[in-house]
């Protein structure tokens, strides 16, 4: 539902970057766990909306989704956690614990195919 | 032959190079600069801002009416996010709360724009809480900064006791998460000991109170935990 929005942004700033290639062929990106998107909801967005401009029509978004991803304050250890949203250590059960993973969505790499 | 393209370059001599650019930008860029701009203007001013976050009718506007019992009204202004209306706006001016109005229409959550557009055209002085009521929303106001200070979230008793689970990312950046219509607990079958679990499991730091608004007390204790917050924040310099 609201990946529209998100996925219009997302379209805004791949065309700003874009500007010195011809056509876009693949969008890297990192897509946190611990986000409100879905990535199935951003490639369809994506999809339907890709056609409006030429530079992309070809273009495939490649989303690698990151999982949560704690620091331990206590025994110090980063880990994965183990089932999303439970915030604690899965070392020490600890939970004073930094979420340092999974919150973000970054466009990595932006990628142009040049066939020689 | 080349299965790719039809050329006569076999598949192994087919030179194929990739031009990258490399971006690493997040997609929330633009709004997150703004609202760090904004969240360093209020801490200048010494306005500590809050960011209400809950359920359409979790009780928002009756907690920010709870708290000018115990916080002067005159130290309070508020930001109104809603689809459509006035209605909240005319009720707090109604407890003497400078209210701002900004309706997002269609829009699900605010930005960090649109609280900005809204900061330009009010006068702040003297105010000491600036208390965003966002659009009521369990998803998709969800992380997305507005230059707020601290989130709070109004989980009411009527929403059942399943939240924290079934919404984890609204909790999960949350200091402090209010239970409101508490008087309603034992109406509603409120499994309070396992929403205080499951809250915990989320957001292991987070500050629980219960309000209600047919005990106007019940509202001291929240007024105390954000002074506390208020001092806090801004006693404190550059750590957000
Ligand atoms: N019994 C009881 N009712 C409450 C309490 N708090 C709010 N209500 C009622 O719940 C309804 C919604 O309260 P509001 O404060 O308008 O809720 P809101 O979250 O601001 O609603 P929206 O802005 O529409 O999303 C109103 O009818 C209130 O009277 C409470 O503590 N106990
Ligand atoms: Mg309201
Ligand atoms: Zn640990």
């Amino acid at each position: 539902m609201h990946e529209s929005a998100i996925v219009g942004n997302l379209i805004t700033t791949i065309l700003e970057e874009s500007e010195k290639l011809k056509s876009v062929d693949e969008v890297i990106l990192e897509l946190g766990d611990l986000t409100t998107y879905k990535k199935e909801a951003i490639e369809f967005y994506y999809d339907s909306m890709k056609n409006h401009y030429p530079v992309l029509a070809s273009s495939v978004l490649i989303i690698n989704v990151i999982p949560g991803e704690v620091e331990c304050l206590d025994c110090k250890k980063t880990s994965i956690i183990t089932e999303k949203f439970m915030i604690f250590c899965p070392e020490c059960n600890s939970s004073n614990v930094n979420i340092i993973k999974g919150r973000d969505f970054v466009i990595k790499d932006i990628k142009e195919k040049q066939n020689v | 032959m080349c299965e790719d393209c039809g050329c006569e370059v076999e598949k192994e001599n087919h030179l194929e190079e990739k031009k990258v650019v490399n971006v690493n930008k997040s997609i929330n860029e633009i709004n997150d600069h703004l609202a760090h701009c904004i969240w360093h203007a209020l801490k200048d001013k010494e306005i500590f801002c809050i960011n209400l976050l809950g359920s359409p009718g979790a009780g928002k506007t009756t907690v920010i009416e709870g708290l000018s019992k115990f916080i002067s009204p005159s130290e309070i202004a508020v930001v109104q996010g809603d689809l459509e209306s006035d209605i909240d706006k005319k009720r707090l001016e109604e407890s003497g709360i400078y209210t701002y109005q900004i309706n997002t229409h269609s829009g699900c959550h605010l930005n960090s724009d649109m609280v900005n557009k809204a900061l330009i055209s009010m006068n702040l002085e003297g105010k000491k809480y600036l208390i965003i009521e966002n659009v009521g929303n369990l998803v998709c106001p969800a992380g997305v900064k507005i230059g707020q200070h601290m989130d709070c979230v109004v989980s009411s008793t009527t929403e059942g006791s399943d939240k924290p689970k079934k919404y984890p990312v609204i909790f999960i950046d949350a200091s402090v998460v209010i239970i409101s219509k508490s008087d309603l607990i034992d109406v509603v079958d409120f499994d309070e000991e396992m929403y205080l679990r499951d809250i915990k499991n989320i957001n292991p730091k987070v500050r629980i109170v219960k309000t209600s608004k047919k005990d106007a007390s019940s509202f001291k204790e929240l007024a105390h935990v954000l002074e506390h917050k208020r001092e806090h924040v801004l006693g404190h310099s550059h750590k957000h």
